[in-house]
């Protein structure tokens, strides 16, 4: 034996080395830079770099799944969809994010450079496919946010969330180690084809990279059990997912609006795109044990995150209550275990991208001098004010209630229909009645901009051009993909094709 | 024998460690110098050296901070600083000892991979020194600052 050495396929992570190489230069362009000089170039650098990134990772499409690293990574159809998904993340979080940081005195290079680490451990997580390189993208991911949160220093709100993020998450990561360890324990290995086949040596999942790691049909089930337990209490934190959720109100309330959204999207993206991998290629055979589990964390999550959301004043909580809720929904897909729910699933995260992101541009938009007008009673008469963006965001509400003909009512119809083929109907039923309560909180703000009279002392603002172009190219997309959702769901398609 | 170590080594470090012992003979040595050393100052400091005492050299030594008093106050950023930078240089420098402990051994089936490793540890260094750079560049390594 002696040395395993690993074989080096760079291409499979092309897009994960062109990624550090730009926070690094980064982070170097800044250092040689005056300390008053414009965030402008470092802001082109990051966006070039995520740029040639997307390209990679799109010239990467269509081959055959690849594992590489010794089994750490693979690279196939789905890897690549999340990639695109969270670049285009960061993208747009880097335009949402230019007007706050030039006002507020963040430093620009830590920023940029964080954002861009923290889209590599995103890519490393869709990427993996051992339980340790899900360990390393989440860490990577987390510590990036961490910071990300605590950026408005002058805000208390601000390090509070941070401080909050920080002890919770790091709780939720012990969490995980340890369930990796117990997994590890009871069958071997941490890779995930490994593991299946520890777990039923018919196991085909060969393809991510299991040599003679694990015995096959080896492991020992109330050790893996609680081991699987755990990875749901360490993943589904990240997700926030109802009883993991605690934190999510008032992180995203907290932090910077851009990295609000941001994390309400990209950070739930990467944590469903992990708990994907890891439930349905390393745990396929044990689903009679964890999926009724999942089926229950669901219904809790859409329930309590939808009625927690009605009562909410402020606009940044209501929505952190709402993608809880939509966290809910996604939790769904999973539970339906099947290559259609998968497929849901991906194109339900790309739809809730759109709209959120889009509702966070119309916060950011009217919100801009340093995280003000943010209560739900300023929209009053925003009609007036501002008629296209009042237009947009009704769009965007309407869609996160999943009203047709809007992106947001075609993911969860898909959703739904593939719990419904799965014989989770109640689990549809439950659902789709928490979504008529989600109604009820998207009006009210559709209500407050159209039917009530502004309020004395809320001046309009100049809204900035290229984040109004941004909602604007939003908003066609939600409806866009609500009318045609056939390409993007036939490219979801392609991308789940590794479960069977 | 009793010493040998249980594990899969290759078959030239088998050999060297069969007298695994003896090899930490150097380390026992070691500790009795540097006892020896300490021991030895402060004996012949006590006897050699001049006593000027005040209040202040009589205190006992406490980083910089008085020693008496609350400890719920504020103090400068500067020390957390100090031991934060610590505390990441040495960690990174642990990964260096396995992998010198490795290099000479890594040939697998007639093929050499030294020259991988040092490619490896060149990337690792690398981003090592980056930080080394960042954390001089932001004035972190100057207490006036």
């Amino acid at each position: 034996m002696m040395f395993v050495l690993p074989t080096l396929e760079w291409w499979t992570i092309a897009p994960v080395v062109i990624l550090t190489l730009t926070g690094c230069l980064v982070l170097v362009v800044d250092l040689f830079r005056g300390d008053d000089a414009s965030p402008e170039p470092l802001a082109w650098l990051t966006t070039g770099g995520l740029a040639i990134a997307i390209g990679t990772s799109v010239s990467l499409w269509g081959y055959e799944a690849q594992a590489a690293f010794s089994g750490m990574v693979v690279a196939d159809n789905y890897t690549q969809y999340f990639t695109v998904l969270f670049l285009v993340i960061v993208g747009v979080t880097v335009l949402l994010s230019f007007d706050q940081l030039t006002k507020e005195d963040f430093h620009p290079g830590e920023f940029y450079s964080l954002i861009v680490f923290s889209a590599v451990g995103m890519v490393l997580m869709a990427s993996a496919a051992d339980l340790i390189m899900v360990f390393v993208g989440l860490e990577l991911l987390s510590i990036c946010l961490y910071i990300l949160t605590g950026f408005s220093r002058r805000r208390l709100e601000s390090e509070e969330a941070s401080i909050k993020y920080l002890l919770l998450g790091a709780f939720a990561s012990g969490f995980l180690l340890y369930g990796i360890a117990l997994v590890y324990g009871s069958t071997g290995s941490t890779n995930l084809g490994c593991v299946a086949r520890a777990i039923n040596p018919a196991s085909t999942f060969a393809m991510f990279g299991c040599g003679t790691g694990s015995v096959a049909g080896a492991a020992t089930s109330g050790l893996l059990l609680a081991g699987v337990a755990m990875l749901v209490v360490g993943l589904g934190f990240k997700a926030a997912v109802v009883p993991f959720h605690m934190w999510a109100p008032d992180v995203y309330e907290g932090a910077p609006t851009a990295i609000t959204a941001y994390m309400s999207v990209g950070a739930k993206a990467a944590a469903f795109a992990a708990i994907v991998r890891v439930f349905m290629i390393a745990f396929p055979t044990l689903s009679h044990d964890w999926s009724m589990i999942l089926a229950i964390l669901a219904a809790v999550t859409m329930i309590v995150g939808n009625t927690a959301a009605v009562s909410q004043q402020s606009i940044k909580r209501m929505l952190a209550y709402s993608s809880i809720a939509h966290a809910g929904y996604i939790l769904v897909a999973v539970v339906a275990a099947s290559q259609v729910g998968i497929a849901s699933l991906l194109f339900y995260t790309v739809g809730y991208t759109v709209m959120n992101l889009g509702a966070f541009m119309v916060v950011i938009l009217l919100g801009r001098r340093s995280e003000d007008h943010l209560l739900i009673s300023d929209y009053a008469g925003l009609s007036r004010r501002h008629p296209v963006l009042a237009g947009l965001m009704a769009l965007f509400m309407l869609s996160l209630a999943g009203i047709p003909p809007t992106v947001g009512f075609v993911g969860k119809f898909y959703i739904f229909t593939a719990a419904v083929q799965a014989d989770y109907a109640w689990l549809a039923v439950i659902g789709l009645l928490s979504s008529v309560i989600s109604v009820y909180y998207y009006l009210r703000v559709v209500y407050q901009m159209y039917m009530v009279d502004p309020v004395a002392g809320v001046e309009p603002v100049t809204p900035l051009r290229w984040v109004t172009v941004a909602a604007g190219v939003a908003g066609f997309a939600v409806v866009a993909l609500g009318v045609f959702p056939h390409g993007v769901l036939a490219l979801a398609s392609a991308s789940s094709t590794f479960i069977r | 024998m009793w010493w040998e170590v249980p594990c899969q080594v290759p078959a030239e470090v088998q050999r060297e460690n069969t007298r695994v012992a003896f090899d930490y003979v150097p380390i026992l040595i070691q500790i009795l110098v540097a006892f020896a050393i300490a021991i030895g100052v402060i004996v012949i400091s006590n006897f050699v050296g001049s006593k000027r005492p005040t209040a202040a050299k009589l205190a006992p030594y406490e980083c910089g901070m008085t020693p008496v008093g609350q400890a719920w106050r504020r103090f400068p950023i500067k020390f957390f600083l100090t031991a934060m930078l610590f505390v990441l240089f040495d960690v990174e420098v642990i990964f260096f000892v396995p992998w010198t402990v490795i290099l000479r051994h890594l040939r697998v089936g007639g093929t050499d991979y030294v020259l991988f490793a040092l490619g490896e540890m060149a990337v690792f260094a690398g981003f090592l020194l980056l930080g080394y750079v960042y954390v001089w560049k932001k004035r972190a390594l100057e207490w006036e600052a």
